[in-house]
């Protein structure tokens, strides 16, 4: 990187720059009114990333995008993620005059614009607020809240068990709702028997102002802040913390920031107890100081959508039947997506010879499937109701038992007890959606059929045989041609086994998934089809024939119509 | 059921194949006949050295007509070094075998003797080739006929029949399942001109010339499991048709047909055809395509049999409205027991 090269063109450009005298950094100048604004830039090794430039004079007050420092140091300025930037490391001279334009217009208009500068630091609240939080020595107080942030929440806070090698929610104090909810996360937290250390209380603020820079203004923030709390948070407070005496308050809030959400909170600690202050006065005169702590939220509301689920399906009720290597998988998949409640069910027990494409683990060896699969589901995501079952698709022809669930999702991979089942629904007139899903050996391929009550489209659409067009035994969507023997044997009879691979299962999983997951939220109305397509290197090894279909596949994951107009259920 | 099991219905009736029973008695009198002509030809010097049969039954597109004859296309191969030099003194010959078998109307035609047997309702076509090598060379010339308008004209008969049979052009795995398509389309076609044309156009729009513009536009249709879409392969293999350039605008709305052999000695099928056929064909398949679209677009079976009945005749059959009771249970089972399968989870 010739350092000169990129002076001269930043020179060119009309830039105010200087080399430092040991050349190992840049500084860059610019006016804005009557401010000279100081930039500096350190040069890097290697320009992995775009060149960081820090605010070094001209401008005392908080900006966003302008880390907050202590004692007059040099503010990092923040022009976007670097991980998403990419850098033509061959052209440095055009990386630098782009990144420098990039600073001198950012601070301009922060400077000049008070309405767009108190909007970026609003934006910004959680990394001031970090910063905030950070003590001395680099480290921060947090706290982990299970509360979505929308109701005021009584909180009880536990105290950390300080475990080396522990993780974080083990060594970081946390908020649990009193009482306790939901179970799967209340337990996670207190399983090792954590001491209650304190009462807190969630309250939600109507608005809230940029982060204070300093510790020192944090109690005068403070109490304008809680005044933004609506009435029943105020009221609450006051109920929880009237008449006590304490040496500890801790209090979280939720508050509406441009494009989202924060969550921060506050304790309030002194050497003697007593009640909570509600002024700057009483603070003072109590001995109170107020400590900011960050906050890791552990809440539906924020961790569903982050993680790409739907807060939408929260309410949805699904039926999975079958909890092999296909269903283990789908069922994270769908509590994943923010499917709320799921049924598991499945009456086999989880056995050794399923580790290898199953998400249960050498520990479940012998345990019923659907029980310890509905544990798994439920510590993974834990919002998801997961109720285990241990029917077998036969056994749940029961009108009663179907129509409470908004979709009945069937991972067996049985061709005959899903016709059967398939048969029933319909002379029963189920109005309940049914999807079936399988693989098929070698890693062909897997498929996902969805029929919907009311629409044009059935089980039998893809089991029409496409040679005579009556109903066949085996699926049209199928790529390897039946009467083959695909069975592998390692033991004898009774040790025959389907050969496909864990990749292979997760593949059927997550695209069965994904049609269930479309249908629930609406963007899927009529009854569908999907498939995927895998190579065929392992069938032509094992000398099997591939389908029609299989030859002219296309599509893989594309869902398209389950209606086979040869169907005489369909078409008649 | 789907409008493509009507389809194939349609096909079981309409198909003639040269083990049908339907055929026995053409095919006896085919075998008895040609032996006579064959000897015949060995005493006047020049022996038959190959025969084959021409035509839809070696391409698996023949048709049992609606009233009318079985037609024979019997190819008799003459040496070239024995074959005399007038074309028509081998033909004579055999008008003269068939005239003594009892055969009615026989004459020589430019390309081939013909002649009928009323009684087994058999027409035969026998055409008279020399060979030299692998080189066929066709008998041209009627009876009497000068020398200007006679001669052994090179063709490529079998050239013609790998042509029509042809399935290089398809993926190995699929390629029969195209070609029978292919050639259920084309006994479509030549029952659609019977029914559609008088008899007198009908027999003017030549079965040659509807095979060989079906081969050269034909777009097969499976679904994509591989179910047979004869509907809509026959849409769109008309529609191609209709578009080809094989019509030529002679004036306003009148059309001349010309399609060329796909073989030696690639002369125009429809060489000589006048211009009411070629604008009534042109007219008609135009109509069958927009025809077939509609049934296409249709829901309803009855409605599509109905119009696909229009177009077909009678052996399209249009099946009775379905009683309610019957209708929810009308079931169509299979009719393996057991099969094994590939599926899993």
């Amino acid at each position: 990187m010739n350092r000169e090269h990129i002076l001269s063109s930043l020179r060119e450009a009309g830039f105010d720059v200087q080399l430092t005298p040991d050349t190992s950094a840049l500084s860059l100048a610019f006016s804005v009114g009557e401010r000279r604004i100081t930039l500096v830039h350190p040069f890097p090794s290697d320009l992995l990333r775009p060149p960081q430039f820090w605010l070094t004079g001209g401008y005392e007050d908080q900006l966003g995008h302008v880390r907050t420092e202590r004692n007059g140091e040099p503010r990092e300025v923040c022009i976007g993620d670097p991980e998403s930037t990419a850098v033509n490391t061959d052209r440095p001279e055009q990386v630098y005059l782009e990144t420098a334009r990039q600073h001198v217009d950012l601070l301009t208009r922060l400077i000049k614009d008070k309405t767009y500068n108190r909007s970026e630091q609003l934006r910004e609240f959680d990394a001031h607020w970090e910063m905030l939080c950070c003590d001395a020595e680099g480290g921060s107080d947090e706290l982990f809240v299970v509360w979505d942030g929308n109701e005021v929440e009584r909180l009880e806070v536990l105290k950390p068990l300080q475990v080396t090698s522990g993780s974080d929610l083990q060594n970081t104090h946390i908020a649990l709702p009193s009482p306790r909810r939901p179970e799967s996360v209340c337990l996670a937290a207190e399983s090792e028997k954590r001491r209650i250390v304190g009462k807190a209380l969630g309250v939600r603020l109507g608005s809230v102002e940029p982060a204070p820079m300093t510790r020192g203004e944090l109690a005068a923030w403070y109490f304008s802040a809680i005044s933004q709390a609506d009435s029943t948070g105020c009221h609450e407070c006051q109920k929880l913390y009237e008449k006590k005496r304490r040496r500890d308050y801790w209090l979280v809030f939720s508050a509406p920031i441009p494009d989202g959400e924060t969550l921060f909170a506050i304790r309030w600690h002194s050497r003697v107890a007593g009640p909570l202050p509600w002024s700057q006065a009483e603070a003072k005169a109590g001995g109170w100081t107020a400590s900011p702590y960050r906050v890791r939220s552990l809440s539906r509301r924020s961790l569903v959508p982050r993680g790409g689920g739907s807060l939408d399906l929260r309410t949805k009720s699904v039926l999975l039947v079958g909890c092999g290597s296909v269903g283990s998988e789908l069922a994270l998949r769908l509590t994943s997506s923010g499917v709320g409640r799921l049924t598991v069910t499945d009456s086999d027990v989880f056995s050794e010879q399923n580790l290898y494409r199953h998400v249960l683990s050498v520990m479940d060896v012998g345990r019923p499937k659907a029980k310890v699969l509905a544990r798994e589901v439920a510590l993974r995501h834990p919002w998801a109701e997961v109720t285990p079952w241990s029917m077998r698709l036969e056994k749940l022809r029961v009108p009663a038992l179907l129509e409470p669930f908004d979709l009945v999702v069937i991972a067996i991979g049985s061709p005959t007890v899903e016709r059967i089942f398939a048969e029933h629904c319909r002379q029963e007139a189920l109005e309940v959606p049914v999807m079936n899903c399988w693989l098929e050996a070698c890693g062909i391929g897997g498929h996902a059929i969805l029929s919907i009550p009311g629409t044009k489209g059935c089980w039998h659409c893809a089991y029409v045989d496409p040679k005579t067009l009556t109903r066949g035994l085996t699926s049209n969507l199928n790529f390897l041609k039946p009467g083959q023997v695909v069975m592998r044997n390692q033991a004898g009879c009774g040790a025959q086994f389907l050969p496909y691979s864990g990749i292979a299962a997760g593949c059927t999983a997550t695209m069965a998934a994904d049609l269930a997951v479309r249908f629930l939220t609406g963007e899927v109305e009529t009854s569908s089809k999907v498939s995927w397509k895998g190579r065929d290197s392992e069938v032509t090894d094992a000398s099997l024939e591939v389908t029609w279909r299989y030859r002219h596949f296309a599509d893989s994951w594309r869902i398209s119509p389950l209606h086979d107009r040869n169907c005489d259920l369909c078409s008649g | 059921m789907g409008i493509q099991r009507h389809f194939e219905r349609f096909h079981d009736k309409i198909k003639l194949d040269r083990g049908d029973a339907a055929y026995k008695k053409a095919r006896d009198r085919d075998d008895s006949i040609k032996a006579d002509v064959q000897s015949t030809f060995r005493e006047e010097g020049y022996p038959v050295v190959a025969d084959f049969i021409q035509g839809s039954l070696k391409t698996g597109t023949g048709i049992r007509p609606i009233v009318g004859d079985y037609d024979i296309d019997r190819a008799l191969v003459i040496d070239e070094k024995k074959a005399p030099t007038n074309p028509v003194t081998p033909k004579i010959t055999a008008l003269d075998v068939l005239e003594d078998r009892g055969f009615k109307n026989a004459r020589i035609k430019k390309p081939c003797v013909t002649a009928d047997y009323a009684s087994d309702n058999v027409h035969i076509d026998f055409i008279v080739y020399k060979r030299s090598g692998d080189q066929h060379y066709l008998a041209v010339g009627k009876k009497n006929s000068d020398e200007n308008n006679r001669e052994w004209s090179a063709a490529d008969p079998l050239g013609l029949l790998d042509w029509v049979n042809d399935i290089g052009g398809y993926d190995v795995d699929d390629a029969q399942d195209v070609l029978a398509q292919f050639r259920r389309l084309v006994r479509y076609l030549k029952r659609w001109r019977d029914v559609q044309f008088s008899e007198a156009v009908a027999a003017k729009v030549f079965s040659i010339g509807l095979t060989v513009m079906a081969k050269e536009r034909f777009q097969p249709s499976f679904s994509p499991e591989g179910a047979r879409q004869d509907l809509t392969a026959l849409r769109t293999t008309v529609r191609a048709m209709v578009n080809a350039g094989y019509f030529h605008v002679v004036e306003a709305d009148k059309y001349r047909i010309r399609v060329h052999l796909p073989v030696q000695p690639w002369r125009d099928i429809f060489h000589g055809s006048s211009v009411d056929t070629g604008t009534q064909l042109y007219n008609k398949l135009k109509r069958l395509a927009e025809k077939l679209e509609t049934a296409e677009g249709l829901t309803d079976e009855r409605q599509q049999c109905e119009i696909l009945h229009e177009l077909f005749g009678d052996d399209f059959e249009v099946p009775d409205p379905p009683k309610e009771s019957a209708k929810k249970e009308r079931a169509n089972y299979p009719s393996s027991g057991l099969v094994g399968h590939s599926q899993g989870a």
